[in-house]
């Protein structure tokens, strides 16, 4: 089943763990292939692939992330599965030095307006939460 | 149906795609609870988790992959929490930058490799293995 935000419980399993030390977001992601902006969005009807919409969001939530010491550690294109079988058009792994500074990050002034190009450009995804135990640039 | 290894079709595919850049593989791995050695490798019946065992596999290959006709850099790697988004069963991920395909095929060819590897059939039980082409910043 495909899956585009956090079931209730899914957020509330993630907000109440306990564990309060650095967490890297796995993000597996599947683009629209054209992005579907609402028809009042000043990016409506530009023909774009939802790739270039997502780029939107992902840079602007890099933004927002790094005022609460988050940054990407990667995001890359996917080119195949060279083991296993799946279909993503792309990975992208977020460093947070906590998981509230990820949430503080979801509640920025500035997430809705950057949400709607991630509403715009993407189809599904699956988010990950893992605890670091090597992450190249930052110390742990 | 779980993978452990890359079928012909696929490791033809990966092997002879011309494009000759830097490439980043994704892990996402799942461990065998104990790990399996035959009975004939000294690390038989020691008792080790299947995460343990696949550590070994990671410390051998840490010996010799930095050695520039590899290049190998981890760029993450973290055991999984939970899925906050979608659903899946993964114990780690690792990602892993490679200067290009060339780079890791020569790391599968060296001998240092075949050593360690046996800890990794040990240790994993299935795995993907996501290509992914780095995208700037």
């Amino acid at each position: 089943m495909p899956a585009f935000q956090p079931t209730a419980a899914q957020f509330r399993a993630f907000r109440d763990d306990p564990y309060d030390g650095p967490i890297a977001q796995v993000n597996i992601l599947k683009f629209r292939v054209k992005a579907e902006y609402h028809p009042d969005d000043p990016e409506n009807g530009k023909d774009e692939p939802g790739s270039v919409a997502y780029q939107r969001y992902a840079d602007a939530f890099g933004v927002a992330a790094a005022e609460v010491g988050g940054q990407c550690l990667m995001m890359g294109q996917v080119e195949r599965y060279f083991i296993g079988n799946g279909d993503w058009d792309a990975v992208m792994v977020m460093f947070f030095p906590n998981r509230k500074a990820f949430i503080a990050t979801l509640n920025h002034p500035d997430y809705k307006e950057m949400s709607r190009h991630r509403d715009a450009g993407l189809l599904c995804q699956e988010l990950l939460t893992t605890r670091p135990f090597r992450a190249e640039g930052i110390s742990l | 149906m779980t993978a452990k290894q890359p079928t012909p079709d696929q490791l033809r595919t990966f092997a002879t795609d011309a494009h000759d850049g830097p490439i980043v593989m994704i892990n996402l791995l799942k461990f065998r609870d104990k790990a399996e050695y035959p009975a004939d490798a000294p690390e038989h019946g020691d008792g080790a988790t299947g995460q343990e065992a696949y550590a070994r596999y990671g410390a051998g290959l840490a010996t010799f992959t930095g050695e520039p006709q590899i290049g190998l850099k981890i760029l993450y790697a973290g055991p999984a929490a939970r899925f906050v988004i979608g659903e899946g069963d993964w114990d780690q991920v690792a990602v892993v930058f490679y200067p290009s395909r060339a780079h890791f095929v020569t790391m599968t060819q060296d001998p240092r490799y075949h050593e360690a590897h046996r800890h990794r059939d040990a240790g994993l039980d299935h795995q993907h293995l996501i290509e992914t082409r780095p995208m700037g910043g």
